[in-house]
């Protein structure tokens, strides 16, 4: 594995914040907390804090160790690894779901899922089977092009802001709020955890400084986000629609010449949607190629097929995979992303000796 | 080994031409000794051979040693041509074949070589295929003397180095490695010597015959740049990159290339800076045209009628009302009628190119959307594709962006917006995993270098520029010291 | 070898959202009618070619197909069956209702375009002040070179003087609709003359048309039924306190002679002062615009008291209005319902319209009195 600089390390942060942010985890907080969504937002990057803490302390202190060597050495067996094997590929499929649905309602709506996820697995597959220095350049190449997206979808929408709408504030319980702001921690900032793959001294530059502030810009704009879309639709209307994000984006007017860029503007959706995706696919890959050396030939074909299949036949509609997801399937994002690091962790702790031979 | 008969190597060496009319072989006898005199007609002067090597044989070859007399006469006569002695038989077609005369004698089994080269280059013109309006108009030619001339002319340096070695084993042809000694990276110079060294071919003609032993990952996309260009040249191996000339060739190559050094044109470094900067993004913006447009227009005809303008779609709707052929047809016959225009325009000579042109022009665009075969919006797309694609000045880039423009519009055709993206993102990770001796093609944009984005898409001004790029080489970083 | 792969699977899939240019037929306004219990839909297509191509781009002609169905979806299908071409939707400029449809509730209606993934949402949305709402699609306009777009152009052209473009937006009104203390209102469009003869090509060709469209008075509604529309005078002020009016034209007595105000800058804040107290803010800034009283206008006093007469006049109106909705209309389309219960939301359970005080302030300001110093006048 080659070397990847810090810059690289942040843009896979800034997209694997997003990921499936403006698709699957603003809906269900919208439909939780309503108004106070933005507040959900920001409860939720201050909890997020505590998974980026575990990170960046088990990089700091072994820095020669990926979480898959480091568990290796820590448990001696291969049940957890084996565990968050499962429970990555579980991820994966639900987060590609959450594309070639995605791609479907704004782009082909009458055309089948195979042949869109199809499509869409393909390039997953080409850039993770070319190693991670690769995906690192892929993802700041892209890095790019959200950012400039990002400006003009901001700058074609300052004009429809309507500030009032924000109104009344914190109505909803505070119960209802905790919730939200879990569910934004969980279903974002968790998949952090799948950097893990890459240890502290393949990356040159590291810093853990950098990377908080990345994930502080990342959840300013999302919160951001957050906020413009409640204040431009008022409540009502938002959770009328099925994708309120991206319903925005047929607003966007720029300079009032510029009109009917949404096509090209949520682009930017499915860019963070890839980087993520081929991130936790090389993932399960180092996993197979580690544990099960058996199959490690065919591993990645194995993963993306899987993926193809179970993303299409699991879920129906969007409604009922978005309950899914944001109702059940986020105890295996809790329990892959945070509770097993924290167990690592705790071994770490007791017998520090272990790693270090 | 020569034998001491001149005679017997004059026949052997007949033989070996087997009895060529062009190879001139003299007997000269004085007293009774033998001198031998052999030259290719084709290849070598005949007056030089006559007025000065001829004459100093005759005159004085009655002392003793006649071996040492002669190479010392020719020595004190004729000063500026190479002189020197060889003892191996097997040398004498390559140097026969440069246009060497080579002088044999009964007393010596040493053979003079002598250089009387026949002129058969033309002289210095102004470079062709990279025309420039404010930069030297001076070009490589085929001489390969002159070549290195033109760059030693320009870098006075001592540690412009030159190593040469002659690749194929019928051709011989000199093959140069030019690198300044201490800015360029010598592991990889060691790396291209030993690649060049693996060679083992009868003949290389051209330097783009070296391109595909030099390339390590295959990719459509030229990772190697060519140049017919000094001025070019020179810059390139003052930032530290390794320069290949061959012999019989104007085109130098240029190694390591990163894919925005096909944006740069001769004219930015003498431009101001801030005009050098905004053709270059107009050359990027015309990159993209050129590689998405077609693509773009089929996604958005045939998927995303949403994203065009109302009074634009009714209008494009009106327009295609009777033309039988799917969008996606349509774009790709006229995409092959260009191509064969401009091959046709720049194969053909120049006074017939004009009559192609006409019936390029009328016959095939206003007749063909007169005849309802084609949309106008199809031609215009056609046409700003190709326009935009004339830009760039490596013809194998052209080429290379010419395939990836085609599959673009075969996945567009397929999928609309979502197959552009699935396609982009293949070509994104292709350009990506492409490294040319550990520098990364897409450096440097990813991996970020600010150092060496000075000179990338935007051009600062020189006395700004204070670094060479660190992904060709990390020697010797300075390139300008300040003075504050 | 692994990417020939990957673009032979590229190569084999197919895909269904694939239609050619000409195979759609681009429906830029529909009109929605009610007839005996069903829905009537008629489309205005905008690119049927013209029968002597003059092989001119963008000179395209527009048909009407018409259709009737149980529902909206049904209304369609039927006319695809009838259209040679498929109907694209995408393109829709604005959507016109007659007030029958109106009076049923209008939410009914809009689920199927809010819920169609063609649909943009930003299109107008129309009542037809009288007749059927098929009769508006039909009138060719002689001054637009794309006769489909007449109506969406009648619509921005008149956002030099008032910015009606805002309020006629579909997603504006379903907005308004569904939140808590919000009736929304609804613009209206007139077809003057007669509209048969409006249909014809031969409409063009006369140099004064016999049929045009304006706009007409706004449409109040209730929740998302249809109530009553407002007379001219109302409908100006209703724009000012909307905002949406940027030309203002007032006409009032002084002195026994006229005096025309202009306007070109109005600014209304509506704000909640207490649960039950709302003050509304105008200001207005104009020129003197015409006159016949022979007031010497160069005599700052007389300016003045021009200003209060015109300011006491606009600020009765303006009560009057408020009224008129508080008590007659009970419609609550100035949103005083919404401003308390975002301010409020507890006690908006107990928020009644006609309870609430509504405090009306209007500041005047003329800036200019014109080229003239007084009236032009034989003073022999």
């Amino acid at each position: 594995m080659k070397n990847i600089n810090s810059f690289q390390y942040n843009t896979f942060i800034w997209f694997i914040l997003r990921a499936g942010f403006l698709e699957l985890t603003l809906t269900s907080i919208l439909y939780n907390v309503k108004e106070d969504s933005y507040i959900a937002a920001i409860i939720g990057t201050i909890l997020g804090i505590i998974p980026l803490f575990i990170l960046e302390y088990l990089k700091n202190k072994c820095p020669k160790d990926n979480l898959i060597t480091l568990n290796k050495k820590l448990f001696k067996s291969r049940l957890i690894n084996i565990i968050i094997l499962i429970g990555s590929l579980i991820i994966n499929v639900a987060t590609f779901w959450i594309l070639i649905h995605f791609a479907n309602s704004l782009f082909l709506y009458k055309t089948s899922l195979w042949i869109i996820s199809l499509v869409l697995i393909i390039p997953i597959y080409y850039t993770s089977s070319k190693g991670m220095h690769v995906i690192a350049k892929v993802s700041q190449l892209l890095f790019y092009i959200s950012v400039i997206l990002n400006v003009l979808i901001m700058t074609g929408l300052t004009g429809e802001i309507n500030l009032n709408n924000i109104n009344p504030i914190m109505r909803s319980k505070p119960d209802k709020l905790l919730l939200s702001s879990v569910l934004f921690t969980a279903l974002n900032t968790s998949k952090l955890f799948f950097l893990s793959i890459i240890p502290k001294n393949k990356i040159t530059n590291y810093n853990s400084k950098k990377n908080i502030i990345a994930y502080i810009l990342t959840c300013v704009n999302l919160i951001d986000i957050t906020l413009s879309i409640i204040c431009i639709f008022g409540i009502d209307l938002t959770l009328l629609y099925e994708y309120p994000a991206f319903q925005i984006l047929k607003r966007v007017n720029i300079l009032g010449v510029l009109d009917r860029l949404e096509t090209i503007l949520s682009v930017e959706a499915i860019l963070s949607l890839f980087i993520n995706l081929t991130i936790i696919t090389y993932y399960i890959d180092s996993i197979i190629k580690k544990e099960i050396k058996k199959i490690s030939k065919y591993s990645l074909p194995l993963i993306c097929t899987f993926t193809y299949i179970f993303s299409n036949i699991l879920f129906k509609t969007y409604q009922s995979g978005e309950a899914f997801i944001s109702n059940q399937m986020i105890y295996i994002f809790v329990i892959i992303c945070i509770i097993i690091p924290l167990i690592t962790l705790f071994k770490f702790i007791k017998n520090p000796k272990i790693v270090k031979k | 080994m020569i034998e001491k008969d001149p005679k017997k190597v004059i026949k052997k060496i007949k033989k070996l031409y087997g009895n060529s009319k062009d190879l001139n072989t003299r007997l000269i006898k004085t007293k009774n000794k033998n001198i031998g005199v052999l030259f290719l007609e084709s290849s070598s002067n005949a007056s030089t051979i006559s007025d000065f090597i001829t004459k100093s044989i005759i005159q004085e070859a009655n002392d003793k040693p006649l071996f040492q007399t002669i190479f010392n006469n020719i020595e004190n006569k004729i000063y500026n041509s190479q002189l020197f002695t060889i003892d191996n038989i097997k040398d004498f077609p390559y140097y026969l074949s440069s246009g060497f005369t080579i002088i044999v004698t009964d007393d010596s089994s040493k053979a003079i070589v002598l250089e009387s080269r026949a002129n058969l280059d033309r002289g210095i013109t102004e470079a062709t295929s990279e025309p420039a309006l404010r930069s030297s108009k001076d070009s490589f030619t085929e001489s390969h003397s002159k070549n290195l001339g033109l760059i030693r002319k320009r870098i006075k340096d001592e540690n412009l180095w030159f190593e040469e070695m002659k690749i194929g084993r019928r051709t011989k042809t000199r093959v140069t490695i030019a690198y300044m000694n201490n800015i360029a990276d010598y592991n990889k110079v060691k790396k291209i010597k030993a690649k060049l060294k693996d060679i083992d071919i009868d003949g290389i003609l051209d330097s783009g015959n070296l391109r595909d032993y030099l390339t390590e990952k295959k990719s459509i996309i030229p990772q190697i740049k060519s140049s017919e260009r000094p001025d070019i040249t020179c810059q390139e191996l003052l930032n530290g990159k390794i320069i290949i000339l061959t012999e019989n060739c104007p085109f130098i190559l240029i190694l390591p290339t990163v894919f925005l050094d096909y944006i740069k044109s001769p004219d930015d470094q003498n431009q101001k800076s801030i005009n050098a900067s905004f053709t270059r993004i107009l050359r990027f913006c015309a990159l993209i045209i050129t590689l998405l447009t077609p693509a773009i227009y089929i996604a958005v005809a045939t998927y995303d009628q949403n994203t065009i303008p109302d009074k634009l779609l009714i209008s494009l709707a009106v327009q295609r009302e009777g033309v039988p052929f799917p969008t996606f047809f349509e774009i790709i016959l006229f995409m092959t009628v260009f191509e064969i225009l401009r091959e046709s325009d720049i194969r053909s000579p120049s006074n017939t190119s004009i009559a192609g042109s006409i019936v390029g022009a009328l016959v095939l665009g206003q007749a063909a959307v007169d005849a309802s075969i084609v949309s106008p919006i199809t031609i215009i797309v056609v046409a700003v594709t190709s326009i935009c694609s004339l830009i760039f000045q490596d013809s194998d880039f052209i080429n290379g962006i010419r395939v990836w423009r085609f599959l673009f519009i075969l996945s567009s055709s397929l999928l609309g917006f979502i197959g552009i993206i699935s396609m982009s993102l293949i070509f994104i990770t292709k350009l990506t995993a492409l490294e040319y001796l550990n520098s990364s093609f897409t450096s440097p944009l990813a991996p970020l270098d600010i150092e060496a984005n000075k000179d990338a898409i935007v051009k600062f001004e020189l006395p700004k520029i204070y670094k060479r790029p660190s992904y060709v080489s990390k020697n010797n970083p300075i390139k300008q010291r300040s003075k504050r | 070898m692994k990417k020939y792969i990957l673009i032979l699977l590229l190569l084999l899939s197919g895909c269904q959202n694939y239609s050619e240019l000409n195979q759609l037929a681009i429906v830029t306004a529909a009109g929605i009618d009610k007839d005996k219990g069903k829905y009537e839909v008629s489309v205005l297509i905008a690119n049927s070619p013209k029968v002597n191509s003059s092989n001119k781009e963008g000179e395209a002609k527009t048909t009407v197909y018409k259709a009737k169905g149980k529902t909206i979806g049904e209304a369609i299908k039927m006319i695809e069956l009838k259209s040679p071409k498929e109907l694209y939707f995408s393109h829709i400029n604005c959507i016109i209702i007659s007030d029958e449809i109106g009076k049923e509730g209008f939410l009914k209606v809009a689920d199927y375009f809010m819920r169609n993934p063609e649909t943009r949402n930003r299109f107008y949305l129309l009542q037809i002040d009288k007749g059927k709402s098929s009769d508006v699609l039909k009138i060719i306009s002689p001054l637009e070179s794309y006769p489909s777009q007449s109506i969406k152009t009648l619509i921005e052209s008149s956002q030099t003087s008032s910015n009606i473009g805002d309020s006629a937006s579909y997603s504006n009104f379903i907005g308004k609709t569904i939140q808590k203390g919000y009736d929304p209102i609804m613009t209206t469009i007139k077809i003057n003359g007669d509209k048969d003869k409006g249909s014809k090509q031969s409409n063009l060709e006369t140099t004064e048309p016999n049929t045009y469209l304006s706009m007409g008075p706004i449409a109040i509604y209730k929740n998302d039924k249809f109530k009553r529309l407002s007379s001219n005078k109302e409908t100006e002020l209703i724009r000012v306190l909307n905002n949406e009016n940027k030309e203002l034209n007032y006409s009032f007595k002084y002195k026994e002679k006229n005096v025309n105000m202009f306007s070109n800058m109005t600014k209304t804040s509506i704000k909640l002062i207490d649960k039950n107290f709302i003050s509304v803010d105008i200001y207005i800034k104009g020129d003197i615009f015409e006159t016949d009283s022979n007031v010497n206008l160069n005599d700052y006093k007389e300016v003045y008291k021009i200003n209060k007469k015109w300011q006491k006049n606009i600020k009765k109106d303006v009560k009057k209005l408020i009224d008129k909705i508080k008590h007659k209309w009970k419609c609550d389309i100035f949103g005083f319902g919404n401003m308390v219960y975002k301010k409020y939301p507890d006690y908006y359970k107990n928020f009644k319209l006609d309870k609430i005080n509504v405090n009306v302030k209007v500041k005047t300001e003329i800036i200019s009195t014109g080229s003239l110093t007084k009236a032009i006048k034989e003073d022999k």
